[in-house]
């Protein structure tokens, strides 16, 4: 099952070796991981995507709660909560082709980034379903490359 | 070929030797389109056909002292009605123009896009407004400023399309389109116009448009003159030379074709593109020269 892992941590140095160690230790597989500072930049919000059982991951999450630079740790799995990816694509396209990408960008409203002499970059800032959902779209065409900044996420309603 | 349309008299003109086509007035019975529908019959510009109440058509033929005993009238008893059987006689191959009365354009729209009696064709419809260059040496087709309201860029491409064959149907064998944008750069994200016009023109390039060239983003002083074109360092075919304007929205075309028409008071003439048939379109605060000049331009439009 996959779960979305949202850690506070202190900002310090080998913060994020400590909290890949568990998942490591654990043969759990980090499908993706954001890091950045949040409003107090002593503290980093870490959010991680992992796939495994609900016993090894509940294991990695409790030995993760017991790392001394583990400020809170909540596995949005069992609640309701907004996740952005951010994805950049660059696909190749011709006289053929330049229509059909257009349209999948105006379908996932992907922002035009990049126009080279035979590539265009997207910008697509959605959830990891969409951000899929597109690239498979644009893959046909010819994709030169890709950047997923990884899920980001927060939960719903007023909670921290 | 019989050359180039370059003025709104010899649009008359070219609508006047040929074939007259068969033009039906939706909802015919107020005075605005039946007067210009009534002036162009008489210039020898169409063959009206009446659809409405024929009461109403009658006392308004009346007061503008016309006799209609001539023209074919078919009764309908309300707007909805008129535009169905308008646009089920052109469907029918029984007129070749289509022309709206008193009946709103949503309803004659719809209509024409019927499934059953419409006039759709593969494409999209636009708009196409015929403007004088600013030396009066040629005409000059602006699109879209009255269908499309936010075109995404597979719609430019179509609306683009409609206008080089509007403009070869004008007698112009290879128009120059420019598509119109702030400034000449492509810049993203904030302009996504000029990325639109960039496209356009390799699209025009890959030969997606038939005979024409195209070139953009441009902005409207360099695609109209040639000399700010020079000043600016602009190298562009068409720039200076543009028979196509092609505006990224609604506002922009509806601000420029309100600008040509009050502060440079110059006559316009509007058809809608992309249906079986042309259609015609004109509003009550069209000039009746305006009038005129659009149902020409629909007749040329009509044209095998």
């Amino acid at each position: 099952m996959r779960h979305t892992i949202s850690c506070l941590v202190r900002n310090q140095t080998g913060v994020i070796a400590k909290v890949v160690d568990v998942f490591s230790r654990l043969k759990v597989n980090i499908n993706s991981l954001a890091v950045a500072e949040t409003r107090d930049t002593s503290v980093s919000r870490m959010t991680i995507v992992v796939e495994g059982s609900e016993e090894v991951v509940s294991l990695a999450e409790s030995e993760c709660r017991n790392l001394d630079v583990m400020v809170r740790l909540d596995d949005l799995l069992s609640e309701e909560f907004f996740a952005r990816e951010l994805l950049l694509v660059k696909v190749r396209f011709d006289a053929d082709s330049i229509t059909r990408i257009m349209q999948v960008a105006e379908l996932f409203k992907a922002r035009v980034i990049g126009l080279g002499e035979t590539t265009i970059t997207l910008e697509l800032c959605d959830d990891q379903k969409a951000v899929d959902a597109m690239l498979k779209l644009v893959a046909p065409l010819g994709i030169v490359s890709i950047a997923r900044t990884g899920q980001v996420a927060v939960r719903m309603g007023d909670a921290e | 070929m019989k050359g180039p349309i370059r003025s709104f008299a010899e649009l008359l003109e070219r609508a006047r030797r040929s074939k007259s086509p068969r033009m039906v007035i939706a909802a015919a019975n107020d005075a605005h389109s039946l007067q210009a529908a009534l002036d162009a019959w008489r210039q020898g510009l169409v063959e009206p056909i009446l659809v409405g109440s024929p009461d109403a058509i009658r006392a308004n033929a009346a007061l503008l002292g016309e006799d209609i005993s001539p023209i074919r009238v078919i009764q309908a008893d309300s707007p909805e009605i008129a535009a169905a059987a308008a646009v089920r006689l052109a469907h029918d191959g029984e007129a070749e123009l289509v022309m709206k009365g008193l009946v709103s354009t949503k309803t004659l729209v719809r209509c024409v896009l019927s499934a059953e009696f419409g006039l759709r064709r593969a494409g999209i419809m636009s708009h196409v407004t015929l403007m004088e260059s600013p030396d009066r040496d040629r005409l000059m087709i602006m699109t879209d400023s009255a269908i499309n309201i936010r075109p995404t860029f597979h719609r430019k491409a179509e609306i683009l399309s409609n206008a080089v064959a509007a403009a070869h149907k004008l007698g112009i064998e290879e128009p120059k389109a420019a598509i119109i944008a702030a400034v000449e750069n492509v810049e993203l994200p904030a302009m996504p116009a000029t990325l639109d016009a960039a496209l356009l023109k390799r699209l025009a390039a890959a030969g997606k448009f038939g005979r024409c060239v195209v070139d953009g983003p441009l902005s409207m002083d360099n695609a109209l003159e040639a000399e700010t074109a020079d000043i600016k360092g602009v190298k562009a075919e068409v720039a200076g030379r543009a028979d196509v304007l092609l505006v990224p929205d609604i506002e922009t075309g509806n601000a420029v074709y309100k600008a040509v028409r009050h502060i440079a008071k110059r006559e316009l003439a509007g058809a809608v593109v992309g249906a079986s048939v042309p259609l015609v379109m004109t509003s009550r605060g069209d000039s009746s020269l305006t009038k005129l000049y659009s149902i020409a331009l629909g007749a040329v439009l009509s044209a095998e």
